[in-house]
């Protein structure tokens, strides 16, 4: 369960600028694994769930693969639009009355409203189950894959 | 869809273009000329005008302007086949009908929901086992099971907890009263009692089985307090992002004597569940079924803001929008009574938008699937006014959505009637045209009124 602890306590950890602790070799061999899976996967909220794990692998890599990870992320989460603008507005409150949206938001503008809002979802929802996973929580679920032994990550 | 700018005199004199009775008489006018004409009411300079052939008369063309129905893609950026499904344990689908696979969104307690199946014949209770194990997924087998009992009496049915009734066509007849009665007793907002005709569900045997058995599932789940799916709105719009926490108010209203009606408000939230409801008795005129006395809808409207009164205490934050729905037209009473008391009272505890619409089904009125017009908006007082006519894919013909919005944006009313028809727990058919809290409660005014 050490990797599980890792992720409650990932945000602190990264935000310290410990990141030098994690095996950068693992990170990007995570990295790629979750894009591959990303690819393949047709749920929104597990995609959503994945992107959640990439932010945390990106971040704590810093550098290029960050880089990678804020250019595909618009993309992914579907929300470009045919002109190349982004379809969300970070300061629009409404945005998370749809808890959907609310999680992709939170991943692209991260701001502490939206968690807040993140945090109020339905216990017992899969909503609320992917957002602990955003909030640094959470694994990714099972039912979407769970994290493989690549993302085993050592802290 | 056409608009009367002018009107020439070879096809009729009015003084008022936009009066009910100028539009009667073009309406006739133009029937004897062999064109079949129905205006709309809300505005009578635009017509609907039966298209046998494609051609219309020259000196028709010169009189009306064609108004070319949209695709409600373009209008709203989405449609009814953008929305998405999601379940319980990651599930997500196209079709509501996938209730029968997945594990339902939420339910108020985890454990496994037992639904009491009492029959009259055997045979219903083997067609329905048949069907159940055959198309419900192991998944939701698991959470739900139906425990089935022999029906001895009808009397049987008027016991606590939600129970699904397989009577014989001709019992539903028989002892329709009594049937009325339970069944009006085991309502909170929402019946605890299913009833399914048997021999219906024995025609069902080799047919649109998987339809049907999601459909009694859903409904089912719905009756237990569970949202069997929550609807994703595929939309970044900040406007139609209000309707997913926006409180949904349906008014029923039936005739229950010569001159009084029986009204009924169930009150739903954005996610589809039911919250609470308020009936009321009215004095009506005989025919036309308008309220005689303003005091009698006051007070009705009073308990209706007392009920989202207590709800909004229960919650942490105001909805955003409330929405009051009724199946036919509002008077112009209703209006003008619905507006003052909502927006003097509700809106100023508040400060949040009140939208008033009411649908009706255009029998014989097609625009074309996936399709809407805008037959018109005004400015009022407070508020837009406005008509919309929808036809969404699956519709014979068009419905007519008549709104009053305080907010600004006349495209939000169209936005809500998509919306909240997804969230019809009790049907999942694609040509379904009713809308839920309004179904709800007509429904139950049906029952109420039967066990009179």
């Amino acid at each position: 369960m050490f990797g599980l602890w890792c992720t409650r306590q990932y945000r602190k950890t990264v935000m310290r600028g410990l990141s030098h602790l994690f095996d950068r070799g693992l990170l990007e061999t995570c990295f790629r694994e979750l894009a591959t899976r990303l690819r393949r996967e047709e749920d929104e909220l597990c995609r959503v769930a994945l992107l959640g794990w990439m932010d945390f692998v990106a971040r704590a890599h810093g550098g290029e693969l960050y880089r990678q990870f804020k250019e595909l992320l618009p993309n992914a989460l579907g929300l470009r639009r045919s002109d190349g603008s982004v379809l969300i507005n970070c300061r629009e409150k409404l945005i998370c009355n749809e808890p959907l949206l609310c999680l992709k938001a939170y991943l692209f503008c991260k701001k502490r409203w939206m968690e807040k809002k993140l945090r109020s979802l339905a216990a017992g929802t899969p909503y609320a189950e992917v957002a602990r996973v955003l909030l640094g929580e959470g694994d990714i679920p099972e039912e979407c894959g769970g994290r493989s032994e690549n993302c085993a990550i050592k802290c | 869809m056409v608009r009367a700018p002018t009107l020439e005199s070879e096809i009729a004199f009015c003084y008022e273009v936009k009066a009910v009775e100028c539009a009667k008489e073009v309406k006739r006018l133009l029937n004897r000329k062999g064109i079949e004409a129905r205006y709309i009411v809300e505005y009578p300079d635009v017509y609907a005008i039966r298209l046998n052939d494609g051609n219309l008369p020259e000196w028709f063309r010169k009189s009306f302007s064609e108004i070319k129905p949209r695709s409600v893609r373009e209008v709203l950026g989405f449609d009814e086949g953008d929305l998405r499904y999601r379940f319980g344990g990651r599930g997500q689908g196209k079709w509501p009908y996938d209730v029968r696979k997945r594990k339902p969104y939420w339910c108020p307690a985890l454990r496994r929901l037992s639904i009491e199946v009492y029959y009259e014949r055997l045979e219903y209770w083997k067609a329905l086992e048949r069907l159940f194990n055959r198309h419900v997924d192991g998944v939701v087998r698991e959470f739900v099971e139906l425990v089935p009992r022999s029906l001895k009496d009808i009397w049987d049915l008027d016991r606590g907890g939600v129970k699904l009734a397989l009577l014989d066509g001709k019992t539903l007849k028989s002892k329709l009263r009594e049937i009325a009665e339970i069944k009006s007793r085991s309502y909170n907002g929402l019946s605890t009692l299913q009833l399914v005709n048997g021999d219906t569900l024995l025609e069902v045997v080799g047919g649109r089985e998987a339809e049907y058995i999601a459909n009694l599932l859903s409904g089912l789940l719905f009756r237990f307090g569970c949202i069997p799916y929550y609807v994703e709105l595929p939309t970044t719009h900040a406007e139609y992002l209000k309707l997913p926490r926006a409180l949904y108010v349906g008014v029923g209203l039936k005739k229950v004597g010569e001159e009084y009606a029986k009204g009924l408000a169930v009150l739903m939230t954005g996610r589809g569940n039911v919250v609470g409801y308020v009936d009321k008795e009215f004095h009506v005129r005989s025919r036309s079924m308008e309220f005689l006395e303003e005091r009698e809808l006051d007070e009705f409207v009073n308990e209706i803001k007392a009920k989202l009164e207590s709800y909004r205490n229960n919650m942490s934050k105001d909805p955003e929008l409330i929405v009051v729905v009724r199946s036919r037209r509002f008077h112009e009473i209703e209006w003008r009574t619905l507006r003052k008391n909502f927006a003097s009272h509700w809106l100023r505890l508040s400060s949040k938008e009140l939208l008033l619409m009411s649908t009706f089904k255009l029998k014989n009125i097609t625009i074309g699937p996936g399709r809407t017009v805008e037959v018109g908006r005004r400015l009022m007082s407070g508020g837009l006014h406005g008509v919309w006519l929808v036809q969404l894919s699956k519709f014979k013909s068009a419905v007519k959505v008549s709104y009053f919005y305080t907010g600004n944006d006349a495209t939000l009313p169209l936005a809500a009637y998509i919306y909240l028809r997804s969230l019809d727990f009790t049907s999942l058919t694609q040509n379904r045209t009713s809308l839920p809290p309004v179904k709800y409660a007509r429904n139950y005014l049906k029952w109420m009124y039967l066990s009179q």
